[in-house]
């Protein structure tokens, strides 16, 4: 009764060949890389004045004079981005699940959310500096609300598209609720919440940068804020940087941790 | 005495878009304690809505099921069923999907190894036990599926056109391991009630084949299928078993028709 296993994951292709370090794929992207550098290099400090678009050297030295203070804010900006995005992504996870679950919860939440949801979160950020200061309170809910948004609106969605025959076949093998929820429903959504998670991610960022600049006296966004006022921009550009730096690392982070909790799903590549 | 399974009166609708559609009209069925029984029909005629009913996923509107002598009001491990679609969860591995029922009915860990084992190996798993069903192929995927169905060990296994989405030399082998299976695993009276649009595959695994009218399905006809187990693939030819098939596409012929 053996019979043969399909290969409909597997690249021939990728098999026969030896397992290197980088393959030509992620050597074209450092390429890439690399040309901006250069193509950054020699345009700088030449065509372009340095006020408006500082060199490479001049981007270098900026973090060699900064060094203590840029440590300091960069960990003000990561606590309120990580901090805010769990505390949101968490709430509108266990949200979503408790909306699904009943429908009176439902009813309940389900205003407060439509409520929520077309509004701009940093639309609120002078109400939030009136009601919490400029201390990081005030950034953690702005940010955890950006996270609690997308998040709930994802879970809610979902929870909807989850196949109906692996709820039916839960049901006939003798789960309950609590265990389909358990069992079925929370690895069946775990692949578009990562999606999710990712574009809370962003939005965290950004969100948390948009309230540095408006009132704050810690963190990437105000240092921007004050290189801005004295014209620095080559601080203004190591900001950006790290900012973009640490984006990206958290991303991919999610990404990693995502695929392996969705090990079991089938990929298209 | 009286039948294991008994279907009394069933009616179902459902509120459609427009209107209300009558699926099952005044079903009456009645399938012995481990009877194989095939149900046949035109496309739509509620044939799957009926086994749902009986699994307990679909209540009816009215009339009544009963098996072993206890009215059906909610699924239960004793009613495992195979659906048509792939109801394997992508992520599980094989052994706990196979283990999946035996989990819900908090059978002893050690007892849950030795069944799900059992079950690997008897339907020809043995070297995917920690795969997940993203490596297996279609015809692997049901294996998995029907093992879950037999892991709690239930007195009623009902199938929902279980082989309909696979290819014709995949679907014949499942069937064949079917008929192996409900003979290795004849320790317990087995009820099957089978649903299918396949008049071979029906005339091939039952003991009875009950043919159904079109919408609004209700039970045209139950005949006997005089063949003994186990059966081999070659009765297929046999003059009987073509005699047999012809005579069930001439009711359903009809019944298209009208």
């Amino acid at each position: 009764m053996a019979e043969s296993q399909t290969n409909n994951e597997q690249d021939p292709k990728q098999l026969s060949k030896p397992k290197r370090i980088l393959t030509a794929e992620a050597k074209l992207s450092i390429l890439t890389v690399l040309t901006a550098v250069v193509i950054w290099y020699f345009f700088t400090d030449s065509f372009i004045p340095k006020l408006f678009f500082p060199s490479p050297m001049d981007t270098v030295q900026v973090v060699g004079r900064m060094e203590g203070v840029l440590v300091e804010y960069f960990i003000a900006t990561m606590y309120r981005v990580v901090v805010g995005m769990l505390a949101g992504a968490i709430l509108g996870v266990l949200c979503g699940i408790a909306m699904s679950w009943n429908k009176w919860i439902n009813s309940i939440l389900d205003p407060v959310i439509e409520a929520l949801r077309p509004i701009p979160p940093v639309a609120l950020i002078p109400f939030f500096i009136l009601w919490f200061g400029i201390g990081d309170t005030g950034k953690l809910i702005l940010t955890a609300l950006g996270g609690f948004t997308v998040m709930v609106v994802t879970t809610l969605e979902a929870i909807k598209h989850v196949s109906p025959i692996y709820i039916m076949a839960a049901r006939t093998l003798g789960a309950n609720r609590l265990t389909i929820y358990r069992t079925v429903i929370l690895p069946a959504i775990t692949p578009p919440l990562i999606g999710g998670m990712r574009v809370t991610v962003a939005l965290s960022f950004a969100l948390v940068i948009a309230a540095e600049f408006m009132g704050a006296q810690s963190g990437l966004g105000y240092m921007i804020m004050l290189a801005r006022r004295t014209l620095q921009t080559d601080a203004i550009l190591v900001g950006v940087i790290i900012i973009g730096i640490t984006s990206w690392i958290v991303d991919r982070m999610v990404r990693v941790i995502g695929n392996y909790l969705t090990r079991w799903a089938p990929r298209s590549e | 005495m009286s039948a294991y399974i008994q279907i009394q009166d069933v009616r179902k609708s459902f509120e459609g878009t427009a209107r209300q559609i009558e699926a099952l009209r005044d079903v009456n069925l009645e399938v012995q304690a481990g009877e194989f029984m095939c149900l046949v029909g035109p496309s739509g005629c509620g044939k799957s809505t009926l086994v749902f009913i009986v699994a307990g996923l679909v209540s009816p509107s009215g009339g009544a099921v009963q098996v072993g002598g206890a009215p059906v009001h909610e699924p239960d491990p004793d009613r495992t069923v195979v659906f048509q679609g792939d109801a394997v969860f992508p992520w599980m591995t094989v052994a706990q999907n196979i283990g999946y029922g035996l989990q819900q009915t908090k059978t002893p860990k050690k007892e849950q190894d030795e069944i799900v084992n059992h079950l690997i190996d008897l339907v020809g798993l043995s070297g995917f036990r920690d795969a997940y069903p993203k490596e297996l192929s279609g015809g692997m995927k049901k294996r998995v599926d029907l093992a879950r169905a037999y892991a709690t060990n239930p007195t009623v296994l009902l199938m929902d056109e279980p082989f309909g989405a696979l290819d014709a030399i995949t679907k014949e082998k499942m069937q064949e391991d079917l008929m192996r299976l409900s003979v290795a695993e004849a320790d317990r009276q087995r009820t099957v009630l089978f649903v299918t649009h396949d008049l071979e595959e029906a005339i091939f695994l039952a003991d009875r084949v009950a043919v159904m009218t079109a919408r609004p399905g209700t039970i045209q006809v139950v005949l006997d299928i005089p063949f003994s187990r186990p059966r081999e693939a070659s009765i297929k030819l046999s003059n009987e078993f073509q005699a047999l098939r012809g005579h069930i596409r001439e009711l359903l012929v009809e019944e298209e028709a009208s």
